[in-house]
């Protein structure tokens, strides 16, 4: 039975059409994370689900029922705003009761949620307090509480986290993980923040350009990245990406961009047939070694430009044949800028017409 | 130069600040503050053009306080105050949830909702008295068209003039108290109407819990606009129907502008015009002290 599933969503604004076919299913319970780049629609997304904001075509079930002709309250969904969108004239008490004495419920029972809901988030202290008297990170708890006191079906989030500053985005992520142990509801999640995305989420949608361009759970989005576009959107750093071409050989196949060439032992059915053409070839900054790895990889020369110290691991900026690679290693490195050295490339992805083509693992 | 040097204002600072200050005091000495006190005193005197003037203390004062027409003219603008007020922040409300919504051709409208407000107050009157006109205004050609019989005299009718005075006010600054609503509506983000929507509030409901409280700093600003306006409201009377039909329509103003310059009584009509000015001054004060410091309280959105 699923908690949400979206078929062929559509969505136009005037001649823009800002989602194309978008479909998504997230299981009862589960956490989905739709993951993109400002302006890619994953908030109009949310809001369609929300039942804020029309489709233009396809449709929306929620619980196992079309819920397409039903208004947000009918939907029984509660949303985590951005801004917290809280009632700025009303105390946090009168803020989480009044979804509640919209619905005219009895009394009792908003006392009842009321105390449970300021348990769970512990906000006993603030309840008689006004929005304004608070700060940022308990805003964020008392818009968390407005929509866990409805107990709604299904929670949808849009980037709730944004405006906390790093330190309380980090502790409040945990928290949220927590909540969702506790409740266990359905719960879907725009963010921009790929760390909130991979640590929250069951499963990952990664959005751009309004399509889904990835659908999977987090270590998936990572590893086996489906596009050029979802490689470079996750990780951190970003992954090396480069556009260049391919020539395949007997036992390996050859690439080439501007001076640099590389020589990766691996056969490769090319899905083209022609044997040759243009190809992006990613590496991930953590693939990327100084010490010789026992498995197959690929050995490049190059000098280093930067060195980052991060503490514990340290990111560096190395130039190799005029082009630019990032690598992250750990412990921090001896070398100095300027230094030449012998870089291995453990695990390479390789993107043919924007589409992942599986190199066996090393 | 240690930095609390630069921070702490010298004696030239000072000599500069006040040169700076210097324009805009005199002009306010010579234009504002010299009229005001000038007719103050004058209010003390007994006089009439041609004859000597006598120094009468409070006299005047004592005299208005027991003037029954002063009273009635109290009673006039107290009414056109109250009524008009009410009508123009009802409408100008309406008037702001309307040109707030997205809708086709909505800048057009803005800017015609603001027209009337545009028109000078002399010509609006003198157009409402030209459609209002026993004989050839519109009004009666519109509701009665060849039976001439029919033909009302709206301005000689004191119910109907002290109407017609406050349908013209109406007419004319609903849309500029609707202006002042508008800029209080655009303050409240969207984010607020989507989270009500959620939590299941009707349209209604929207503005009764979200809307009307949020608006209430925009509102009481309009208020006190209006307020003082209507206090003041002189030119529509003097064009639409001279403080008549008998004292029907007199304000407070009119009656004074009447003392001073038909009658000739300097000093008394001159105390009229201090009184009020004394009145909307405590108003405005007592306005600023509770309900200005509150609206300063809020912080910024």
């Amino acid at each position: 039975m699923a908690g949400l599933a979206l078929r062929h969503i559509e969505k136009t604004f005037g001649r823009t059409r800002v989602l194309h076919d978008v479909s998504l299913e997230a299981g009862e319970g589960e956490f989905v994370v739709l993951l993109g780049p400002s302006g890619c629609g994953k908030s109009t997304l949310l809001r369609i689900i929300a039942g804020l904001e029309p489709q233009t075509h396809g449709s929306v079930h929620i619980g196992g029922q079309c819920v397409d002709t039903l208004p947000p309250p009918d939907r029984d969904i509660a949303m985590v705003f951005q801004h917290y969108a809280l009632y700025p004239h009303l105390t946090v008490r009168e803020n989480l009761a009044f979804g509640l004495k919209m619905r005219q419920e009895p009394k009792p029972v908003i006392e009842q949620r009321l105390a449970e809901t300021a348990a769970l988030l512990e906000i006993h202290d603030l309840l008689d307090r006004k929005p304004r008297e608070l700060s940022g990170g308990q805003q964020q708890r008392v818009a968390m509480g407005r929509a866990i006191v409805r107990k709604p079906q299904l929670f949808l989030f849009d980037e709730p986290l944004s405006n906390l500053d790093a330190r309380l985005r980090a502790s409040m992520r945990v928290e949220l993980k927590k909540l969702h142990q506790r409740l266990g509801t359905t719960m879907v999640y725009v963010t921009h923040d790929q760390a909130e995305a991979m640590t929250l989420g069951h499963t990952i949608a990664v959005m751009n350009h309004g399509r889904i361009q990835q659908i999977g759970r987090p270590d998936q989005i990572y590893h086996e990245p489906g596009n050029p576009f979802v490689a470079g959107f996750i990780g951190n750093p970003p992954m090396n990406l480069f556009e260049g071409s391919y020539r395949l050989h007997q036992r390996e196949l050859e690439f080439r961009v501007g001076d640099l060439t590389l020589k990766v032992p691996f056969q490769v059915h090319d899905p083209a047939g022609t044997d040759a053409g243009t190809a992006t070839l990613g590496v991930r900054p953590e693939d990327v070694t100084f010490d010789p790895p026992g498995s197959r990889h690929v050995a490049v020369a190059g000098t280093i430009d930067v060195i980052e110290n991060l503490g514990g691991d340290s990111v560096v900026y190395l130039i190799v044949e005029g082009q630019p690679l990032v690598t992250r290693t750990s412990p921090v490195l001896r070398q100095h800028a300027g230094d030449s050295v012998t870089a291995y490339m453990k695990k390479i992805h390789l993107f043919i017409n924007e589409n992942r083509v599986p190199l066996p693992s090393s | 130069m240690r930095e609390n040097d630069a921070m702490t204002p010298s004696t030239r600072d000072h000599a500069t600040g006040w040169l700076m200050i210097f324009p805009a005091l005199t002009f306010v000495a010579v234009f504002s503050l010299y009229p005001a006190m000038d007719s103050f005193l004058l209010s003390l005197y007994s006089e009439f053009p041609g004859s000597e003037r006598s120094f009468i203390g409070f006299g005047n004062y004592a005299e208005l306080f027991r003037d029954p027409v002063a009273h009635q003219a109290l009673i006039v603008t107290l009414g056109f105050v109250l009524l008009s007020t009410t009508l123009e922040l009802l409408l100008g409300t309406g008037i702001a949830l309307v040109i707030h919504e997205r809708f086709k051709g909505r800048g057009w409208t803005r800017a015609a909702v603001l027209i009337p407000w545009a028109i000078p107050t002399v010509v609006a009157a003198q157009m409402w008295r030209f459609l209002l006109n026993d004989q050839y205004g519109a009004v009666n050609a519109i509701l009665f068209g060849d039976q001439v019989d029919a033909y009302v005299p709206w301005l000689a009718d004191p119910w109907m003039a002290f109407g017609a005075i406050v349908l013209a006010d109406v007419w004319k600054t609903s849309s500029f108290a609707g202006l002042l609503i508008l800029a209080g509506l655009q303050v409240i983000p969207d984010e607020t109407y989507d989270a009500a929507r959620i939590d299941g509030a009707t349209a209604w409901q929207r503005f009764w819990h979200i809307t009307f409280p949020l608006l209430k700093p925009a509102l009481l600003t309009a208020l006190l606009f209006r307020t003082i306006d209507a206090f003041r409201v002189f030119d529509l009377v003097f064009v639409m129907t001279q403080g008549g039909p008998g004292d029907a329509t007199q304000v407070i103003q009119f009656y004074g502008y009447k003392t001073l310059f038909t009658e000739g009584r300097v000093g008394y009509g001159t105390t009229i015009s201090v009184t009020v000015f004394v009145a909307l001054a405590i108003f405005s004060l007592f306005y600023v002290r509770t309900v200005g410091s509150k609206l300063l309280q809020r912080e910024p959105a």
